[in-house]
């Protein structure tokens, strides 16, 4: 079954790793130094590409993320054996997402909060388009953090980006289609990263993903 | 839209007293599985009440739980599964966090540390899905406490759109001193065994080991999901908001569905003071009647996955004919719906199974049965 849907809105961000430490300075005093304080990196994107989005008004909100709230991961692991309950929080997934709406006091009904890498964004078409007309809150990311990503168990990047989609053209910017049961031997592996590129770019074109199912992606203003 | 029920095909848990007929027994005998163990296990630390399967909450290589997800994994092997018609859902809240505990132990020793390799959801996904033989569309959901219940509302959600023939929610959550430290930190899992919905000082809670897998279809069969809900209040990372909207939230699209004096609630219950009062006052407000049970005191919450194991051990209780009590407990409850004892199944013909989880998430599904 085909399933389409209109890109109404779209925000990317992402930290260059050469200057990370200058960029979330950056950021820290765009989102404000209050809210910050109990921010992570990826809380802190999200926080700017969900900015004018209200979370409550999707009947769905899909997150992904390969390895989430990594720092806070590495520092509760560090905590040990005397295990900080703050850290301990922070780190329980979707902690990322939950930064965010939590500040806002924004409540929401669906929440799907997916992990993975080669399937992520699969999983995350399969679970956001359905045929019941809702609209949909699509964010996601990552953070990088010290040991963990020396030890590949955390991203190299720190990035994140927000689309809402919805059954309706009006004032679209893009549209995506994914049929599920779509089956090709010539694929591509789209992982969080590879997405994150692929809006940031706003690249247009047809994937076939691993495992089945393809993606289309066009822009309205290219 | 009017979307049609799901139905329940295949139900299977383990908790720390065997699988779901042995732990429906000891349920209805009253008996607690909690004991109290140090709560980084080998390593020490204060006592704290675990139900282990196997006796450790040690990370060790292998995977002290391996063997044990594997035979329970038996009975859904097979290429079949993980097909876009017969997608799979996998959910827990820690996956394979012992095994990233194991190896920031081990990180000091290069050589050593390469061992720990399954120590992300992904990585243990492929392991299961290279094991068990399944296809590439495996879903991997982690939203603490309620996940389970998560995959159970996505599955329904694709059987009746018709996107899925059939699905798998398999879930999975063994203990750790990675989340039994961070509990304990929280101070909510201290030295006192739990008891849910009763007058206390002070709450606390315990925690188990709890695998759960449920096949569902169109097709009908004697268990029929006829509802599901989810809200999440987004107002603190741990705790539920004060006036208890949350868990009032989670009930509202359920009530149309709900027959009040034909339903028994088996309650979220973790044993902790405010989530179990605010549980409790939203029921009594909306479901006066309805009795209400809560299970971890006895098997202790078995964090993500708790939703399928208790909604397979409801199943089961229905089938012995007796739904088991609120165990653990005793003394004055915090409401008149608490039951402490069990009762009869067939004086009601639906059960509502609840989850609550950090970010005040809540999980609601109503599952109705012949009487």
């Amino acid at each position: 079954m085909l399933l389409s849907c209109y890109i109404k809105h779209l925000a990317t961000r992402a930290l260059a790793p050469e200057a990370e430490a200058a960029q979330l300075a950056d950021l820290r005093s765009e989102v404000g130094r209050r809210p910050a304080r109990r921010m992570s990196a990826l809380g802190m994107l999200l926080h700017r590409v969900l900015e004018g989005v209200d979370a409550g008004a999707y009947g769905r909100v899909v997150y992904t993320t390969t390895y989430t709230e990594s720092g806070f991961i590495e520092r509760f692991l560090e905590s040990f054996p005397q295990p900080s309950p703050m850290m301990f929080q922070s780190s329980i997934h979707p902690g990322g997402a939950e930064q965010v709406l939590i500040q806002r006091q924004q409540g929401i009904r669906d929440f799907l909060p997916l992990a993975g890498q080669e399937q992520l964004i699969a999983s995350a078409l399969d679970h956001a388009l359905l045929p019941d007309g809702e609209q949909v809150l699509w964010c996601g990311g990552e953070e990088r953090a010290t040991w963990l990503t020396e030890a590949g168990l955390a991203s190299d990047r720190s990035f994140a980006f927000a689309l809402t989609l919805a059954p309706e053209p009006a004032d679209a910017i893009g549209t995506l289609s994914w049929d599920r049961t779509a089956f090709s031997e010539d694929t591509t592996a789209i992982d969080n990263l590879s997405w994150f590129r692929l809006l940031e770019a706003r690249e247009p074109g047809r994937w076939n993903l691993p495992g089945g199912g393809t993606l289309s992606l066009q822009w309205h203003d290219r | 839209m009017a979307l049609p029920p799901v139905y329940v095909h295949q139900g299977a848990a383990l908790t720390a007293w065997g699988d779901a007929p042995t732990s429906v027994r000891h349920l209805l005998a009253g008996e607690v599985a909690l004991k109290l163990q140090p709560v980084f296990g080998s390593e020490g630390g204060d006592h704290v009440p675990l139900a282990v399967r196997g006796g450790t909450i040690d990370a060790t290589l292998p995977a002290r739980w391996w063997d044990d997800l594997m035979a329970f994994a038996q009975p859904y092997a097979g290429s079949d599964w993980g097909t876009a018609r017969r997608p799979i859902i996998l959910t827990s809240s820690n996956y394979s966090v012992d095994q990233l505990y194991g190896y920031t132990r081990a990180r000091s020793d290069a050589t050593a540390a390469k061992d720990w390799q399954d120590v992300l959801p992904h990585r243990i996904a492929g392991r299961l899905q290279s094991a068990l033989g399944w296809g590439p569309r495996v879903s991997i959901l982690s939203h603490a406490c309620v996940t389970a219940q998560v995959g159970i509302s996505q599955a329904m959600q694709w059987l009746r759109h018709d996107l899925a023939d059939a699905v798998l929610v398999f879930s999975f959550d063994y203990l750790s001193a990675f989340v039994a430290g961070g509990f304990h930190s929280l101070k909510i899992l201290n030295a006192h065994l739990p008891q849910p919905y009763v007058e206390r000082e002070e709450g606390s809670i315990g925690l188990g080991d709890g695998v759960a897998a449920l096949v569902l279809k169109r097709e009908p069969s004697p268990w029929k999901l006829t509802g599901a809900s989810l809200y999440n209040e987004m107002h603190h990372f741990t705790a539920n908001r004060e006036d208890g909207v949350g868990f009032q939230r989670v009930l509202e699209p359920l009530l149309p569905l709900i027959a009040p004096e034909a339903v028994w609630v088996k309650g979220h219950g973790t044993g902790t003071r405010q989530a179990g009062q605010l549980e409790v006052s939203a029921l009594n407000q909306l479901l006066p009647h309805a009795p209400l049970v809560g299970w971890k005191g006895s098997l202790g919450h078995t964090l993500g996955s708790c939703g399928a194991v208790e909604l397979v051990l409801a199943i089961a209780a229905i089938e012995a004919g007796r739904i088991p009590g609120t165990v653990g407990s005793h003394g004055q409850t915090i409401g008149p719906q608490v039951k402490l004892d069990p009762f009869a199944a067939d004086a009601y013909r639906q059960a509502l199974i609840l989850s609550n989880a950090f970010g005040g998430a809540h999980a609601a599904h109503l599952l109705e049965y012949a009487a």
